[in-house]
């Protein structure tokens, strides 16, 4: 292992347990912040103590069920992201959620995605209907029946 | 006289943060870089992430890593508690000229610690070795700055 390439750059093992370790360390800032000792995260949980230190203090171990279970526990709820910060190799090692879970915050906690943010992101929905559709629809406003039309399918093709 | 045996260098495997750095002193019997590099697998990659968390800077959980307060305020600790690791270590920036806003956290030292309490006699440990000549000059290959700045 060098200064150039970061530990969990060899393995997909190192890399998880960098995973498992940054979100224990999550549900710890939350404990220290509230604060909750391990007592009574666990009875909350419905755990024994130790059976929640095993799971804080071994990362390695750490279950995607337990991962939620212990988010829920402390009134949290938990994402996996996938992200790409240009180092495909991962020489520089993992981001923490933490950082991530900041950004969003700041960003003032959105639920949904923004249309700012699709635009940016190359999500934006169409903006006009397919040709298609169009000439549908202009075909049945010719005829008086647009509304019937609308009516069915605007939750798929109409701009809000 | 004698080149310094006392070491410095960057903890392996871990970045450089745009602010934050950790490095390690070896090279003498009371000095950690054989400890930490001779945990078993499992604590030492816990400690691994836990130095990620901080150069990336974030700030807890004080479960795994802190600092002092007073006469202390540049020591630090990275901690492994259910293993009842303790790395010291202490803060400084060896690049006042030219990157004032960068921090290094220099481990010094090693104890195996049962309680929360403090004990002054570690953070004594840590100031010792801050204070060497031989530590500055370590420290000073890597950052030419350090040496400059403490002379």
């Amino acid at each position: 292992m060098s200064n150039t390439q970061h530990w969990t750059s060899s393995t997909l093992k190192d890399f998880a347990f960098w995973i498992a370790s940054d979100f224990t360390a999550q549900i710890e800032s939350i404990m220290e912040s509230k604060p909750m000792d391990n007592a009574e995260l666990a009875e909350t949980l419905g755990l024994s103590p130790s059976r929640v230190s095993q799971v804080l203090n071994n990362p390695g171990n750490l279950t995607l069920g337990n991962a939620v279970k212990f988010a829920r526990g402390t009134g949290h709820k938990v994402a996996l992201v996938v992200y790409d910060d240009s180092d495909p190799d991962n020489n520089r090692g993992p981001i923490s959620a933490s950082v991530f879970e900041e950004c969003w915050r700041r960003l003032g906690k959105p639920t949904e995605m923004r249309q700012e943010f699709q635009a940016e992101a190359g999500m934006q929905p169409p903006k006009k209907q397919p040709a298609s559709v169009a000439m549908f629809q202009r075909q049945q406003a010719a005829a008086g029946e647009i509304g019937s039309f609308q009516a069915n399918t605007s939750h798929s093709t109409m701009e809000p | 006289m004698p080149p310094s045996a006392i070491t410095f260098e960057l903890v392996h495997g871990v970045q450089r943060g745009a602010s934050r750095a950790v490095g390690i002193l070896g090279g003498d019997i009371d000095l950690c870089r054989e400890k930490l590099y001779d945990l078993p697998e499992s604590e030492l990659k816990y400690i691994l992430a836990s130095i990620d968390r901080w150069t990336q800077n974030l700030n807890k959980p004080a479960k795994r890593f802190h600092g002092f307060d007073g006469k202390y305020s540049d020591c630090f600790v990275f901690k492994h508690v259910p293993k009842q690791h303790r790395f010291y270590g202490f803060l400084c920036n060896p690049e006042p000229k030219t990157n004032q806003r960068f921090r290094v956290c220099v481990l010094t030292t090693y104890a195996k610690k049962k309680t929360w309490e403090t004990d002054l006699a570690e953070l004594n440990r840590v100031h010792k070795w801050r204070d060497a000549p031989a530590t500055k000059t370590a420290i000073s290959y890597i950052f030419p700055e350090y040496k400059e700045a403490h002379e």
